[in-house]
């Protein structure tokens, strides 16, 4: 009985039918928490204990998997998105803090202390690849064919592009202070980072490396962190950090045509899969935002645990 | 140790990019004490500054008090970090006008508004201090708080992780000397890595700086060649707030802080 429920579970993940869970995860770096949102009602469900200073979040590429960069315990915990219990952990090199996840299941994780980018399996926690990049890495990246993975330096101000599955450097790009993190545009020739203390922007070629033009946000207060592209491939959506404010952009030429206020602190951002909703983390006011994309407007907040860093949802 | 460092870099450079990256090799000046806080803090700022400079084919070398004559002679020196008081830094700046030279412990307001054109002062000078020690008061009844540039208590804007790096390398705290001597590096190498023309390297420095002190702000030079920087308050060797007041207005604020002006 059990076995054909697991066999059945099996068929159901590979025909690729799972269904959405339609939740909100949110990673709380001061609270030692994920809190998990039902989308649909954005009613709080759980809040689940993880470890100290939980901070990067990502799903699983067939979404079962919710992993999370718990920074101080230099560990990964593993959360079944189903029944919402951390069902293991994983050593994950020194001071885990932001990670992306490829489409074939790899963790690329930025190791903040160590001056280094990881490569784990999350499946076994084995440790695949170890990449020297500059100071205080943070953002990490992958290309939508996943064969470029970015990781930022924030202390050596750098993007280091790096080659999937050789895991060598193809190249080194310097950008504004404090590179946090960055995106790619849909056909991923073009890279974007955001850079908080010099508060811009920057939009650079993936092949060459060359800067393609650059966005100074005029806000001086602008401390941007997060950065995401619609759907559509059209507009960015930039975490203004210390501004308060998300910032939208056009892709094409980075004109800001948009701030919208949200909480204090906003760093990070997630978008609905129809594009519609965006969802931001405002650390301070320990709530997220919810944005209707269309009509460029705050909708909601939804109070969350204690500053909010890390934002992703299963729909 | 360096044969070992250069091949490292060498064997880094293969994979890096497929033109090969000619090794460069600069050199900074350190003038001073070389048993002190401010050489350790050059030192953690080289060893940062090589980080960097492996993903682009520059290597960073400090030597220890060159002569004047020695700046001249020797090619490649771009700058000089300087731990020398008032008196010997005036002489020190006239004989080496060329190159800009990087004050990491003397205070002096009025080796400020003498505006020797290559003098860069990093440490935060007395009247900064003051300024900011009064701006912290107004209002307040306590009197026990302290006016410091660096703190190694200071955890935000990724100060904890740069404070760690210190404590580990050399298992003491940072103090303002220490970040004043990794500053200095971390701003000659981040802008010689990003300018072709090193021959600009001050005026570069002078008007286009937006350093990353982990300080939460971009810093920038006043005209008088003070690093624009907020300051920090503490108490029982803690911080206890910022001036300006970390806000919108941080940036604007920042020119309140001591003097601004030359002497006519």
């Amino acid at each position: 009985m059990l076995r054909n429920l697991l066999l059945l579970l099996i068929i159901f993940n590979f025909n690729n039918s799972y269904a959405a869970s339609n939740r909100i995860f949110v990673s709380n770096e001061y609270g030692n928490s994920v809190t998990v949102i039902d989308a649909k009602s954005n009613t709080v469900i759980k809040n689940i204990s993880v470890g100290t200073r939980p901070r990067g979040i990502g799903l699983s590429p067939d979404r079962t998997e919710l992993y999370v960069a718990v920074s101080v315990d230099n560990q990964i915990a593993v959360i079944d998105t189903q029944s919402l219990q951390v069902v293991r952990k994983f050593k994950s090199g020194d001071d885990p803090e932001a990670f992306a996840v490829h489409p074939n299941g790899n963790l690329y994780i930025s190791n903040e202390e160590d001056a280094k980018a990881s490569v784990y399996d999350p499946k076994t926690g084995a440790l695949l690849a170890e990449i020297e990049v500059g100071i205080e890495p943070e953002g990490v990246a992958i290309s939508p064919d996943g064969k470029i993975v970015i990781v930022t330096s924030e202390s050596s101000n750098m993007l280091h592009l790096i080659s999937v599955p050789s895991h060598t450097i193809l190249r080194n790009i310097l950008v504004g202070a404090r590179p946090r993190s960055a995106c790619f545009s849909l056909d991923g020739t073009v890279a974007y980072a955001t850079s908080e203390i010099s508060g811009e922007v920057k939009k650079i070629d993936v092949g060459t490396g060359n800067i393609l033009g650059k966005n100074a946000l005029m806000d001086s207060s602008a401390k941007p962190k997060d950065i995401l592209l619609s759907r559509d491939g059209s507009q960015l959506y930039v975490a203004g950090g210390r501004a308060n404010k998300v910032f939208f952009l056009d892709a094409n030429t980075l004109e800001l045509q948009k701030s919208i206020p949200v909480g204090k602190r906003v760093w990070g951002l997630a978008l609905s899969a129809d594009g519609r909703t965006l969802y931001t983390t405002d650390g301070v006011d320990n709530q997220i935002s919810v944005i209707d994309t269309v009509s460029q407007t705050r909708t909601l907040t939804i109070p969350v645990g204690k500053f909010p860093w890390g934002i992703v949802i299963d729909d | 140790m360096s044969k070992t460092l250069n091949s490292i870099v060498l064997l880094l450079g293969c994979c890096i990019t497929s033109t090969v990256l000619a090794q460069e090799e600069i050199l900074i000046g350190y003038i001073g004490d070389t048993n002190s806080e401010a050489r350790r803090g050059v030192e953690l700022g080289l060893q940062e500054a090589n980080i960097q400079g492996k993903f682009l084919g520059l290597s960073f070398r400090i030597l220890d008090n060159p002569t004047p004559l020695q700046i001249r002679v020797l090619g490649n020196f771009k700058a000089v970090v300087s731990k020398k008081d008032a008196t010997e830094l005036r002489i020190f700046a006239t004989e080496s006008s060329e190159i800009p030279i990087f004050n990491v412990s003397e205070r002096s307001e009025a080796l400020r508004q003498e505006c020797h054109d290559n003098l860069l002062h990093i440490i935060t000078s007395e009247a900064m201090l003051d300024d900011a020690i009064r701006q912290w008061s107004r209002g307040r009844v306590d009197s026990s708080s302290e006016a410091i540039g660096w703190h190694h208590s200071l955890r935000k804007y990724a100060a904890s992780q740069l404070n760690s790096r210190y404590q580990q390398r050399f298992s003491e705290p940072m103090s303002e000397h220490a970040w004043a001597g990794w500053a200095s590096i971390k701003i000659i190498s981040d802008t010689l890595a990003r300018s072709a023309n090193s021959d600009r390297l001050l005026s570069t420095i002078k008007n286009n700086l937006k350093f990353d002190g982990q300080k939460g702000v971009s810093m920038s030079f006043r005209e008088n060649g003070q690093l624009r920087q907020p300051v920090l308050i503490t108490q029982n060797d803690e911080v206890i707030g910022e001036i300006p007041p970390p806000g919108p207005n941080t940036i604007n604020q920042l020119d309140s802080l001591g003097t601004t002006d030359c002497y006519k």
